[in-house]
């Protein structure tokens, strides 16, 4: 553990005054009268009001501080087979209680390690007692926030996976958990295929699984074929449908021409808002987004080591990675999925168990993709229920990791 | 014609100051190692050679200076049903030929209404005699170029459609024939619905038939069933599935959230380059674009009346707004293909029957989307064989617009 090293974010001051320039500079687009809003992206007003904060209010060195102080941040170098050492940024808290279960948070796309703000201090004090505590780390993926940049092809989820299991057994965590959505759900279900041995359950928002056939899932096909399907269900593949018909425009171009999107992301910090600000507002169920979490957000990006281009490259990667196909496959791994009705892909609850073991389940009433930053005493609920003692993962990380100081189980 | 204005580009010296501005202060992106060229999206050696000409060497108002000697233009009210009065600003040369054939060209996206630029001198030498002669009109379509900005949602292609169909009625041609690619030659086919009578024929190098089914066309359908792909059509066939799986992000992105990618078109012109420079890439066939080439195209949006935003907007209303009669109904405009093998969608020969009676069909061995600009001669020659007096077309837009001196060639 001797090159870990403590990390506190501090943007070079050139970068902001390079901001401060180029907000002084900006020319907006006009747009269309009587449009409903956000159906043809960001609205006008919404746009203007975040960059007049931005422009006038926004003091970066403010979250700067707040981040440092409220989550504690370190570096290290992982090796990753095929790309050498790259260093990785991570947040990493441990619990009071001693046998807290190490979880491995993981964010995604448009997200940072700061989704895992508002779950760390509730799962960090569990008190071992009633409730389980956890150690929390929550990393920078590679080539996203203050973790490094990769420089050749062909980074896809299987390095992502391979880079975020030997964070946690640097770490010291032979037996780990994992809470993931977006990019991070991907990378949780292709650690699940690599380190079995390493992972004792998974708990997901986003979960894509594949539909059963005939072929390959005799028995749970006939189940699937005589199961009709729930009122949640049906509304989450109409949900489902909506997001795939008017919300993957983005997933198209960063999926075949990153480095063409990355000139504009780069050079104009309006244009990377308003990239990243529709996703916030879109896959979200109504969440009041102030304009100090959107730019804590897009500042991330837009500060980042990789550079904001950087992020692109992963949808990509996987999309031109024949085995990225992998993470639907199934895992022992047990599985849990915490489902929030405004995320972006809800498919049956049967089609999971084409992955693995569907231990845990909960629908919520509300809530979307961003399920730590907008239900964290939801998702900390879940994650306790399914790791925590009576639950269906208990003690799944071995006799010293159960979460409960007292070696006392069930 | 009595509200028909000349017109002369000249951008006001604030935007070409801004622009100045903007490309003192740009941040580009770092690049992927060892990926082969184009792959992702515009190299940055590109990126950047573009960028150094646009900030030392090119001088807008030269391009302005030479557009407006080589292209007359003018601008005119059209008012287009359910939308409003727009300023339609166009290319109009005649020719010396009074009997010219009326040629409406219509641009597509990413490109704009100098398109017509190389065409136009080989059109203008038809003689009358030996060679058809054209009268050309080359508008900006609306939400481009020197035209108007729509500013209403639901402006469609059929919108388009009535648009440039009353500009050319307005110009006293009753008569006239089609060229379009891209956006162009999607309003062309929804032109040819709308205004069959005024239509005399279509050549489009781009087109997307419908596959003939046994219930909708029960003897074309038979005729594919039985007639073997060409070398050429099977060839063809790879292009769409390469086009939509490697090249159509932009489109779905325009065509579902065009407001968003428009902060990014407005305030970075190296954004916009790039959008741009990729698919001037992409969809040509080892087309050699110049430096100036590239930044008369690009500024032309950046510069445009109507923002650089606007222009993604038909793809939104094109998704979303149905036609009353779309493009790919049938329609007896008579249909004539100029086919590239660099096209975007090359479907099999049979299939555009479905779109009217083809009576022109011409293969060429190289060349891309951008028909006019790159292989002008060999469009020129397409219109000329089509619409001459020995073509298909011979005198199809009436009386006194064969295209000839003589009207006793018409072989009416």
């Amino acid at each position: 553990m001797t090159d870990i090293h403590p990390f506190k974010i501090n943007i070079p001051q050139a970068k902001l005054d390079r901001l401060t320039q180029k907000l002084a500079l900006v020319d907006l687009p006009p747009e269309i009268e009587g449009i409903e809003p956000w159906a043809r992206g960001v609205p006008l007003t919404d746009l203007k009001r975040v960059l007049k904060y931005w422009t006038a209010k926004y003091d970066w060195r403010k979250t700067e501080a707040k981040l440092n102080n409220d989550l504690p941040q370190f570096t290290t170098n992982i090796q990753v087979d095929g790309f050498g050492s790259l260093n990785m940024h991570f947040v990493h808290q441990q619990s009071k209680a001693n046998n807290a279960i190490p979880l491995l948070f993981i964010h995604g796309w448009p997200g940072n390690f700061t989704e895992v703000e508002k779950i760390l201090p509730l799962l960090v004090s569990g008190d071992g007692v009633d409730t389980p505590a956890f150690h929390v780390v929550s990393p920078s993926l590679i080539n996203f926030g203050f973790s490094d940049r990769v420089t050749k092809p062909g980074f896809s989820l299987r390095q992502h996976a391979e880079s975020c299991h030997k964070l946690m057994q640097k770490l010291g965590y032979e037996k780990y958990v994992i809470q993931g959505g977006d990019l991070g759900s991907f990378v949780a279900r292709t650690m699940v295929q690599h380190y079995q041995p390493a992972i004792g359950g998974h708990l997901l928002n986003l979960c894509i699984p594949r539909a059963p056939t005939k072929d390959r899932d005799p028995e749970l096909w006939e189940k699937v074929q005589s199961t009709p399907l729930t009122d949640e269900e049906k509304k989450g593949l109409e949900r489902s449908k909506q997001v795939q018909t008017e919300g993957m425009g983005y997933y198209r171009v960063q999926e075949t021409k990153p480095q063409t999107i990355g000139y504009s992301m780069a050079d104009s910090p309006v244009g990377l808002l308003a990239w990243i600000y529709e996703k916030l507002h879109d896959w979200t169920d109504d969440y009041p987004w102030t304009e100090e979490e959107i730019l804590q957000w897009v500042c991330i990006y837009y500060f980042s080591v990789p550079g904001p281009n950087a992020t692109q490259h992963i949808y990509y990667e996987s999309t031109h990675d024949p085995a990225s196909g992998t993470f639907q496959n199934y895992s022992p791994v047990p599985l849990g999925v915490s489902r929030y009705p405004k995320e972006l892909t809800l498919l049956p609850r049967l089609h999971h168990e084409t992955m693995g073991p569907v231990v845990f389940w909960n629908l919520h009433e509300s809530g979307g993709h961003f399920a730590a930053n907008e239900k964290p005493e939801d998702i900390v609920q879940d994650l306790r229920t399914m790791f925590g003692k009576g639950g269906p993962a208990e003690g799944c990380c071995g006799p010293d990791r159960k979460g409960y100081s007292n070696s006392a189980s069930s | 014609m009595a509200d028909v204005r000349p017109y002369e580009i000249n951008v006001p010296e604030e935007k070409i100051a801004r622009l100045k501005q903007k490309l003192a202060m740009v941040d580009l992106p770092p690049e992927v190692e060892g990926v082969t060229p184009w792959d992702r999206g515009v190299p940055l050696a590109d990126a950047k050679r573009i960028l150094e000409h646009w900030t030392t060497e090119y001088d807008w108002r030269r391009t302005e200076a030479k557009l407006n000697n080589d292209m007359p233009q003018f601008e005119t009210d059209i008012t287009v049903d359910g939308f409003g009065t727009y300023a339609v600003h166009f290319v109009h040369q005649h020719s010396k030929v009074k009997s010219a054939i009326p040629l409406l060209f219509l641009h597509g996206w990413p490109g704009n209404f100098t398109e017509a630029q190389k065409i136009l001198p080989l059109l203008m030498s038809g003689n009358g005699k030996d060679t058809p002669a054209f009268h050309v009109v080359s508008p900006s379509l609306i939400d481009y170029g020197f035209s108007d900005r729509s500013a209403k949602k639901g402006f469609n292609v059929t919108a388009h459609a009535q648009t440039y169909h009353k500009l050319m009625q307005k110009l006293g041609y009753e008569k006239y024939v089609v060229q379009g690619g891209d956006l162009g030659s999607f309003i062309a086919r929804v032109m040819v619905q709308h205004y069959q009578s005024s239509i005399g024929g279509h050549l489009l190098n781009l087109a997307t038939p419908r596959k003939p089914t046994a219930e909708q066309d029960p003897e074309l359908y038979e005729k594919v069933q039985n007639t073997e792909l060409s070398e050429e059509e099977k060839e063809g066939l790879k292009q769409h599935p390469h086009f939509a799986s490697e090249g159509a992000g932009y489109h779905k992105l325009q065509s579902t959230k065009p407001q968003t990618i428009g902060y990014s078109m407005a305030d970075s012109p190296m954004g916009l380059m790039t959008w741009i420079l990729e698919k001037l890439h992409d969809w040509t066939d080892s087309y050699p674009w110049t430096e100036e080439e590239v930044l008369q195209w690009v500024c032309i949006y950046y510069f445009s009346k109507p923002g650089p935003n606007a222009t993604q907007h038909i793809y939104y209303e094109s998704t979303h707004t149905p036609h009353e009669k779309p493009g790919t109904n049938y329609s007896p405009v008579p249909l004539g293909i100029s086919r590239f093998p660099k096209e975007l969608t090359l479907l099999p020969k049979l299939w555009h029957e479905t779109l009217g009676p083809l009576v022109f069909w011409s293969v060429h061995g190289n060349g891309g989307h951008f028909a006019a600009w790159e292989k002008p001669k060999e469009l020129a020659d397409y219109l000329r064989k089509m619409f001459g007096k020995e073509g298909p077309c011979a005198a199809c837009c009436g009386k006194g617009r064969s295209g000839y001196e003589d009207e006793a060639v018409s072989k009416l």
